[in-house]
């Protein structure tokens, strides 16, 4: 057909092999094995071909079987997270649920965006924060607002509650790293519906469990021994928000990827309320940080 | 029956704006042996009238389960019944798997009544010739929906299907409005009673009616035939006492139970 070409792309292995896609002396079309150079050739011609073009002839070997689990796809392969947001803290008080997380965006080691939400309602009974890579969380409440809104199209008195939505969420994520292209983040669900409250986490795994208070991130590490020994049962409002300053700040201080601008939301029957930003006051006048120079000299 | 040139096709119009073939199929479910269901306000009764083929064969399946908070009494093309059935646990299943909650009955009827429109619109298809009685329990209460061949579903408060389901429907219109306060054996009772009608003097004994519950509370499941026959027991027994015993005997009362005993053959 293609002249030259055509007499070594024809000497293919015709069935797939386990090892490497490679092997000694496989048998090609024409009836005669065929070396590991000619096929590694052939394989790189594929795969060069494929770059360049975004497609190569159907004889030429470049689809990538997946044969050992770290070779990565040549389109979708398994992304690195780039604007990522740090904790998010979710506790059950007595009306409801409460979270807080903060709204900067990191560019790796840069604090680059200072004004992202990272806790959104959804639907009429349940509130989404994520930790990770932002333009997944966006992805996410795309799914979920489509999700949303059939539901409300049925206009029937059933509506999805936390528990549903969490479920869906974990199917979701599950779904995307079985596909080796996960969603990076970690969710934080919280809602009520009917009375019940509701709180539980969906990580890029899409592993998920349900507590009492849980965290993300550098929160798991820093505000989950804090909620777990001072955390109750049905505190109020202003007893809930307290303790949740109480692990921002600490997180502050310590996760290098926080900022001094947080959020706190809230879901309760009525509805949820996300409140506006506001900082928490710092403290950092203390002894060993006055003259820095004193046992470094030349610093600042 | 009629028979014209309009009833070849499901997808010939009739100059009188009729689907033949669909009505045709709702004859189907005419012919099936009864089913009737009742509602109150935390319960669903669906019950139905098996008949065996002969003496050697075993009874016909009306009634199956689709999830624990849901299920249906059939009428017509049983094949079709099972087929449907299998439709609706699959929906079921597939809704607990993504949302760990039970699909509301409300949206699975809608989506088998869909199925159902499809094979009034295709060439190809022919209607389901089954009549479903759909019994279900979630979050906004308990419900009752008739699915028809033609694609067409209404929640009831209590409806019967099949063949002669008039007599039980004009029982069942007759006592409806209480239906909503009733307890769940009261509703199995009155469940019995209106397949009773349907038999039209024939013995109504467990062997030949199935009858099914759905509550707050309580998965749906099959009442056993032992429990069903002693409540048939007892309504029998009920029937054959003397008057109602609403009203102590007193001595002008006697008049009264003259006049009830009367009027008691009127009222069943």
């Amino acid at each position: 057909m293609f002249g030259s070409l055509e007499t070594t792309l024809d000497l293919l292995p015709s069935f797939s092999s386990p090892f490497l896609g490679l092997e000694l002396l496989p048998w090609g079309r024409r009836g005669r094995p065929i070396g590991v150079p000619t096929q590694v050739v052939m394989r790189a011609l594929g795969q060069f071909l494929h770059g360049c073009l975004g497609w190569a002839p159907p004889w030429v070997n470049h689809e990538q079987e997946m044969y050992f689990s770290t070779w990565i796809d040549w389109e979708t392969s398994c992304r690195y997270p780039y604007v990522t947001g740090t904790s998010v803290i979710g506790i059950k008080y007595k009306d409801g649920v409460l979270m807080a997380a903060d709204t900067g965006g990191s560019y790796g080691s840069t604090l680059r965006y200072k004004s992202v939400e990272r806790i959104k309602p959804i639907g009429k009974h349940s509130l989404l924060g994520a930790s990770g890579e932002i333009s997944d969380f966006q992805e996410l409440l795309r799914y979920l607002d489509e999700l949303i809104l059939y539901d409300n199209m049925w206009d029937d008195g059933n509506s999805l509650g936390p528990k549903e939505i969490h479920n869906y969420l974990t199917r979701v994520m599950y779904n995307r790293r079985n596909k080796f292209n996960p969603l990076w983040n970690s969710l934080v669900l919280g809602g009520v519906k009917n009375g019940q409250k509701y709180l539980g986490v969906v990580t890029m795994l899409g592993a998920h469990f349900e507590d009492k208070h849980v965290a993300t991130g550098f929160g798991n590490h820093l505000a989950v021994p804090i909620l777990r020994s001072e955390w109750k049962e049905d505190m109020n409002f202003e007893e809930a928000v307290k303790l949740l300053e109480k692990c921002l700040l600490v997180l502050l201080y310590r996760d290098r990827s926080s900022i001094n601008k947080f959020q706190i939301a809230k879901i309760t029957e009525e509805g949820a309320t996300i409140y506006p930003a506001y900082s928490l006051k710092t403290f950092w006048g203390f002894s060993a940080f006055q003259n820095p120079a004193k046992c470094a000299e030349g610093t600042w | 029956m009629f028979r014209n040139q309009y009833d070849t096709d499901v997808t010939t119009w009739s100059p009188a704006g009729r689907l033949f073939q669909v009505e045709y199929a709702m004859e189907a479910v005419k012919q099936g042996s009864a089913a009737v269901g009742l509602r109150s306000r935390t319960h669903v009764v669906l019950a139905a009238v098996n008949k065996a083929a002969s003496d050697l064969s075993s009874h016909q399946r009306k009634v199956f389960k689709v999830d624990d908070h849901v299920g249906v009494a059939i009428a017509g093309l049983t094949a079709d019944g099972r087929v449907l059935s299998r439709y609706l646990r699959n929906e079921c299943i597939n809704h607990s798997f993504v949302y760990e909650a039970p699909l509301p009955v409300g949206r699975l009827v809608v989506r088998l009544a869909d199925k159902a429109q499809v094979c009034t619109q295709r060439s190809w298809k022919r209607p389901y010739g089954v009549g479903l009685l759909v019994a279900g329990l979630d979050e906004s209460g308990a419900h009752l929906y008739y699915n028809c061949p033609s694609g067409n579903y209404f929640e009831y408060q209590a409806f019967a299907i099949g063949s002669r389901s008039q007599a039980a429907k004009t029982y069942l219109e007759r006592r409806f409005e209480s239906f909503d306060k009733y307890s769940s054996e009261e509703l199995i009772k009155d469940a019995l009673f209106a397949i009773k009608e349907t038999l039209q003097g024939e013995k109504l004994t467990s062997s030949i009616c199935t009858v099914a519950i759905v509550g707050v509370g309580e998965p749906f499941h099959i009442i056993d035939q032992q429990a069903v026959q002693e409540m048939i027991e007892a309504i029998e027994a009920r029937e054959e006492a003397p008057a109602e015993p609403a009203e102590p005997a007193e001595p002008a009362g006697d008049i009264q139970d003259e006049g009830n005993q009367d009027a008691a053959p009127m009222e069943i």
